[in-house]
Order: C-alpha cells, then sequence, then structure tokens
C-alpha cells in the first residue's frame, strides 16, 4: 500500500516534467534559439562557425515565425549541439595546432 | 629530493615556453622550405609558385594552352585603365604607394605600426581610396582584383620580400596567422596544411593539391570555374567552406593575419601574379 | 509447427545482421558518391568511383581491410579518436552522417 502511494506520487511529479518537455511553446523555442545563439557567438569568437550550425539556426528561426514552436526547438537544439562541437574543436586545437606545423 | 624534481623541470620548461610564446619568422622560414625541399626533391624552389602544375601533366598541359592567351590579360589592361584613372580630387593611386605603385606588390602584405595591423595589397588599394573620397571596392573580385593584377604585374619575377619587423604586434599577429593556417576547423576537421602540407601534390576528387610552399604567389589569379580574375581572399572564403566551416569577412583580422603569415613563408621566391588556374 | 517458426526467427535475425539488402547497399553508394554526404571518393578510390581523389588508401577486399565491422563504425565515426593524425573527417560524431547512415556506407563498402 505504501510502495503504491510512493508511486502515485512519482507518476504525478513526473507528468508536468514530461508534458513541459514534449509540448514546446513560442517561449521555450525562443529560449532554445536563445541558447543556442550564445554558443553560437562563443564559436565566431573562436573563428570556427560551421555551417551547420548557420543552417539550423535559420531552421529555427523560420520555425518559429511560423508558429511551429516544436520545430523551432529541435533546430535550435541542433543548432547549440553543433555549436558546442566546434567550441570543442577550436578549444581543442589551441593546444594541438602544433602537431601540425611543419618546421 | 621531490624538491629537487621541481626545480629541474621548471628548469627545463622554462626554455620551452619561452620558445613557444617568442615567434621566430625567419627560423619559420627555413623549416618551412626546406620541409619541401626534401619532401619534393625533383621541384626547385621558384617552381612552387606554380602550384599543381609541378605535379600533374595534364593540368601542366591544359595550363600551357590557358596562358597562349592570358585570360587575365583584361584585367591587368583594366586594372591599370584604372590606377591610372584620377580621383575627384585629382590624385591617383601612384600618390598612395611608394614608387608610385609600380613594382612593389612583392612587399604585401605590409605591417602597419600606426594602426598595428596588417595591410595587404587589397586593403591598401580601399585605403588609397578612402583617403581620396572614394568608396571601398569588393577584396574579392571586380576592379580591386583588377587593380592587383596590375599592380602585381609590374612586380612579376621580383622575389617575395615580406617584413615582420620586431614590433610585438607585427609578431602577434604574424603567430596568429600562422596557429589560423595549422588549425583544424569546420565540421570536416581540416586545416589548411591538412589539404596543403599533409596531402600536398595527392588529389582531391579531380584536382591537385598545390603546396603551401608558392601558395600565395599568382595572386591575383583567373580561375576557369570563377570565369574571371580573384583575389587570394576570395580563395580562402572558398577553402574554407570546403571544410564546412563559415568564413570570415574579407577584410578580417583573421584573414589579414593568415595572408601574412602565408605570404611570408614564400619570402625568395618569385611573383607569378596574376596567375591562371584550370 | 511452432518449432519450424522458431527456426525460421532465429535464422532470420542473425542473417538481417550479415546480409546487407540491395537498398541498403544502393542507400550507401549514394552516401558515397555524394558530395555533401559521405563524398568518400574525393579521398579514396574504389571500384565505380568517378574522378576519384588518392590522399586515402584504395578501398579495395575492404572486408578484409576491416574484417571487424565495429571498428569499421569507428573509423568513420570518429578516426581521429584512434589516430590523433589522421584526416579522415568525424562523420559521426561531427553530425555528418547519421549512425543508419555509416552502417549503409559500411554495407556498400562491403561489396567493393
Ligand atoms: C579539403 C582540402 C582543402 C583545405 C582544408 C584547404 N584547401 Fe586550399 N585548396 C584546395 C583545393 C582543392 C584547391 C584547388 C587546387 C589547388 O590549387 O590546390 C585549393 C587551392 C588553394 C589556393 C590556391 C592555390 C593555387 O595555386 O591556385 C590557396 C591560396 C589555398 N587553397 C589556401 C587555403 C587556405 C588558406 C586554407 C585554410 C583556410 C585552405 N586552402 C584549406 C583544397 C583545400
Amino acid at each position: 500500500m505504501k510502495g503504491f502511494r510512493c508511486g502515485l506520487v512519482l507518476v504525478g511529479l513526473l507528468v508536468p516534467v514530461a508534458a513541459s518537455a514534449a509540448v514546446a511553446s513560442k517561449a521555450s523555442a525562443a529560449s532554445a534559439i536563445a541558447a543556442a545563439q550564445a554558443e553560437m557567438k562563443l564559436a565566431a569568437s573562436m573563428q570556427d562557425q560551421w555551417i551547420a550550425t548557420v543552417a539550423a539556426m535559420k531552421d529555427a528561426r523560420l520555425a518559429l515565425k511560423q508558429g511551429d514552436f516544436a520545430a523551432a526547438e529541435t533546430a535550435a537544439v541542433h543548432a547549440k549541439a553543433l555549436a558546442s562541437l566546434s567550441v570543442e574543436q577550436a578549444k581543442a586545437q589551441r593546444a594541438l595546432w602544433v602537431n601540425e606545423a611543419v618546421h | 629530493m621531490k624538491l629537487a624534481l621541481i626545480v629541474l623541470a621548471s628548469l627545463w620548461a622554462a626554455p620551452l615556453a619561452q620558445a613557444a610564446s617568442q615567434p621566430d619568422p625567419a627560423a619559420d622560414l627555413q623549416g618551412f622550405q626546406g620541409y619541401f625541399l626534401k619532401r619534393f626533391p625533383k621541384v626547385p624552389l621558384a617552381a612552387y609558385v606554380n602550384g599543381p602544375y609541378n605535379f600533374s601533366k595534364s593540368e601542366r598541359d591544359q595550363w600551357k594552352q590557358i596562358i597562349e592567351f592570358p585570360p587575365y590579360a583584361f584585367a591587368v589592361a583594366d586594372g591599370k585603365t584604372l590606377f591610372d584613372t584620377k580621383f575627384a580630387n585629382g590624385k591617383t593611386y601612384a600618390s598612395c604607394f611608394p614608387n608610385g605603385g609600380i613594382g612593389i606588390a612583392q612587399t604585401y602584405p605590409m605591417f602597419d605600426a600606426k594602426t598595428g595591423r596588417v595591410v595587404p595589397l587589397g586593403v591598401a588599394i580601399n585605403r588609397c581610396r578612402v583617403a581620396n573620397g572614394a568608396a571601398k571596392l569588393s577584396l574579392t573580385t571586380g576592379k580591386l582584383a583588377d587593380i592587383e593584377a596590375y599592380m602585381t604585374s609590374t612586380s612579376d619575377g621580383k622575389p617575395i620580400d615580406v617584413v615582420v619587423p620586431h614590433d610585438p604586434r607585427a609578431l602577434a599577429a604574424y603567430q596568429a596567422g600562422k596557429e589560423y593556417f595549422y588549425s583544424r576547423r569546420g565540421q570536416l576537421n581540416f586545416s589548411c596544411a591538412s589539404c596543403h602540407v599533409q596531402a600536398a601534390g595527392m588529389h582531391l576528387r579531380g584536382d591537385v593539391l598545390a603546396p603551401a610552399l608558392g601558395l600565395t604567389a599568382s595572386f591575383p589569379l583567373y580561375r576557369s570555374s570563377w570565369g574571371d580574375v580573384g583575389t587570394l581572399v576570395r580563395r580562402f572564403i572558398g577553402c574554407n567552406k570546403k571544410v564546412k566551416a563559415e568564413p570570415e569577412a574579407a577584410d578580417s583580422t583573421a584573414y589579414r593575419d593568415l595572408a601574412y603569415f602565408m605570404t611570408y613563408m614564400n619570402n625568395g621566391l618569385p611573383i607569378a601574379g596574376p596567375g591562371a588556374r584550370p | 509447427m511452432k518449432a519450424i517458426a522458431a527456426i525460421f526467427v532465429v535464422c532470420l535475425m542473425p542473417c538481417a545482421a550479415l546480409a546487407a539488402t540491395p537498398a541498403e547497399i544502393a542507400a550507401g553508394q549514394k552516401i558515397a558518391e555524394t558530395t555533401t554526404l559521405g563524398n568518400c571518393d574525393a579521398c579514396h578510390m574504389f571500384q565505380g568511383a568517378d574522378e576519384a581523389g588518392n590522399i586515402g588508401p584504395v578501398l579495395k577486399d575492404v572486408r578484409a581491410m576491416v574484417p571487424d565491422r565495429k571498428l569499421f563504425y569507428a573509423i568513420i565515426y570518429d578516426e581521429e579518436a584512434r589516430n590523433p593524425q589522421t584526416i579522415m573527417p568525424a562523420f559521426g560524431k561531427n553530425q555528418i552522417l547519421t549512425p543508419k547512415q555509416i552502417n549503409e556506407v559500411i554495407d556498400f563498402m562491403y561489396t567493393k
């Protein structure tokens, strides 16, 4: 009985979390775009922006404008992931580039 | 014992750290040119200005056909006309350059102590325009490329002579260009060196990859795939895109520094511009 | 009857894992030869490739070259992790190809 109640509480806790993750709103899409944009700014400052990142961001903005918040959020998350990969690459290269240099 | 180790380690690390932080362009130049001369013993130093033609007979044959009627001849002629045309204030380009702009292309990119920045020839042409009340031109193609083609033609055969003065800002610019050249970037994770050093002389699809040595000496150049004459910056943009990276702005510090490093590595090689490529 | 069905199922699974379908192989070929996707032939020669490059090794008898499919996957996914000096792009890690696309390229390459 105790276990059952505990389970109910858990389900009750999980439902809103799952719902908010699944249903994109204008606000959640906009915040995903803002997060991606911040990461892209960092990538650009490290002289390593990928073309695919910019394309994903363009998709996100277009979807936002068309009111497709789920697509906007998905594209923005993708843009951020790509930007993070390029930032990681640029950071690593700060130490690794010397391996490519000819002396 | 531990202390001794630390002291030893720091003694050992100190000169290393210094060597890493203190750029030495002259030593780099020797190492760079030496690397290619050793790797391709059949290619004499001056021949590197011909880029891919040292490594592909079919491209060389194509080239010989192309230069029978040099496709850049129009650009040189148009460039001379533009160069000699007076600005609204009555002055000409000649007033902006040493020796009236004739036979000086081999000294660019030049470090400008006043602004602390590197000035490639294209940027110098635009500066001259702005100083005389004219608008800037595109740094990649068109009129500016034509003017550059003409000015470069008056330096044909002169040894490249780029100077990195003993100014910490010049050394920093040189070092930044070097780091840009050797750093991997883009979704494909290539550096300029991946293709133009490691894979030099090999085929990327139909293209023979020109070695990094001599890479800047024929610019501006006519490319059949472009259909007109383009500047070095235009090529930078193209090669950035090849690795799926966003290009830098044409007049960015990154590209200026990159051109500075790459052209310095060609010091002593003859200017062979404007050039032509398939 | 049940036993036959069971054998059928048991057989189907490993068979499917071993032999790629013609559709998968065709998809792999398309990826390998498309500039914006795998673009393998820009650097590697393999039979049937048009204007192939010679920066990477020739891809011939690929099954003998890389018999371990997992290793082959790792090479396409991120060869730099195994060999820091490589100029082979990290197609998986950098999200140029999806895991499904990498597997299709492997299916195609195993016919070479
Ligand atoms: C994926 C391979 C690749 C990478 C990476 C690459 N390039 Fe290139 N580059 C080429 C190809 C292909 C050509 C055309 C053939 C040739 O001339 O080498 C070329 C041509 C050039 C040329 C003109 C050479 C000539 O004689 O016509 C210059 C200059 C150049 N690249 C500079 C760069 C710089 C700078 C970088 C780094 C930002 C870079 N490249 C990165 C493939 C590459």
